[in-house]
Parts: structure tokens; sequence; C-alpha cells
């Protein structure tokens, strides 16, 4: 699954620790859905939508198909 | 932004030292001050205890129980605390603890068994071990995602 979320906090100016804050995550959860290693779950993927104002489509996009 | 963000983990020490993410979150705070006046209890209740056992044969059952009631109070704390991580932390804590409980499989059965062919007394206080053991394996799940 790759995100936007990188680009959409940086475009916003927000630390990582206040994006956390907002979500109520700490902020390593943060850092490891934006370097890819993590993916979020429903809940936490629909609260990011929301605070960021887009639909989740537009942040989190599946990877290609490999077949 | 600073680029240290850019580096985020969990810290080393505190996994290994109290096999959890620190005291730094208000759920983290009170686990850790539950454990250590549970454990100073522990201590305290045995050392006031132990020295009139010979004398009040009684005695022992309190010692000889305390230290189950006291880590079963910590196991239970421990599930408090974990339910109340976020996502990414409960999963890493609930990987550590399932590996861990596995190694304790594992390890009970292969003692076990040869304890009944050498004729081993095993105190189960080694078990504490595995403490050691889950704090290690949280050390490795938290790197994979810092």
């Amino acid at each position: 699954m790759k995100n936007r979320l990188r680009v959409l906090r940086a475009e916003r100016e927000i630390s990582q620790a206040t994006l956390a804050d907002s979500l109520g995550v700490s902020r390593q959860t943060i850092n490891a859905i934006e370097t890819g290693k993590y993916d979020p779950g429903l809940p936490l993927a629909f609260k990011i939508a929301r605070l960021f104002n887009q639909p989740i489509e537009q942040i989190f996009t599946p990877d290609p198909d490999p077949g | 932004m600073q680029s240290h963000e850019d580096k985020s983990s969990w810290t080393t020490g505190s996994i290994l030292l109290l096999g959890t993410f620190g005291p730094g979150s208000p759920g983290g705070r009170s686990f850790h001050t539950a454990c250590y006046s549970a454990l100073g209890a522990l201590v305290l209740g045995v050392l006031l205890l132990t020295p009139f056992a010979k004398s009040y044969p009684l005695l022992r059952w309190p010692i000889a129980i305390l230290p189950g009631v006291v880590f079963t109070f910590i196991a239970w704390r421990l599930w408090l605390y974990v339910s109340q991580l976020d996502e990414l932390s409960r999963r890493l804590q609930l990987e550590a603890m399932a590996i861990t409980y596995l190694v304790g499989m594992a390890a009970a059965l292969l003692l076990g068994g040869l304890a009944m062919i050498f004729g081993w007394n095993i105190n189960p206080g080694i078990y504490l071990f595995l403490d050691i053991v889950r704090a290690f394996v949280l050390v490795k799940q938290a790197r994979r995602y810092a």
C-alpha cells in the first residue's frame, strides 16, 4: 500500500508528533505509515482521511497487482 | 519539519529494561507504577514472613502463593496496558507475547521431558526468563517498523 501522508503533512507543515497527537497514535506509528512499513487499520485510515478532509483512496492507494 | 522525525523509533533501552515502550504515556506510567508497587509488596512480604516460617509452618502458604498472585496481577496490568496502546504498538506487543508463549511452551516441554529422564528438580522461577525473551522479541519486532 502506498500513501501520501508525508506529502499531506508537509503541505500543512505539521510535525509527525502533532499529527500523532491529533490521531491519538504514537509518532512511531506515523513514521511507520509514512515509510510504507506499516499499513494502518481501517479506523485509523478513516481518521487520517477525515483529518486531511480527503477521500481515503486519495491518500492510500494499493500497490500495482504483480500478477 | 525536523529531519530527526524521519528516524523515529522506540527506545531499545526502555524495551529491554521494562519490556514496554516506556512510561511516557498515561497508560505506561500507570502500568509501571502498578508493577513496581506489586514487586515491592512481593519482596517486602517474603522478607517479612520468611524468618518466621520455621516457627509457624502455616506462613509457608503465603510465601509460596505470593509470587504467583503478584505475577498474575502484573500480567493483568500488562494486558490493560496493551489494550490502551495504539494499533501498531499493540500489534508489536501481541506479536512479542505470541512468540514468547510458543518459546515458553517449547522450553517447558523440553525441560519437562529432560527432567523426567534426569530427575531434575526444576524451579518454576526460571520461567521469569521468558520476560527477557519477550523484551528481545519486542526490540526485534519494533526495529522492523523503525
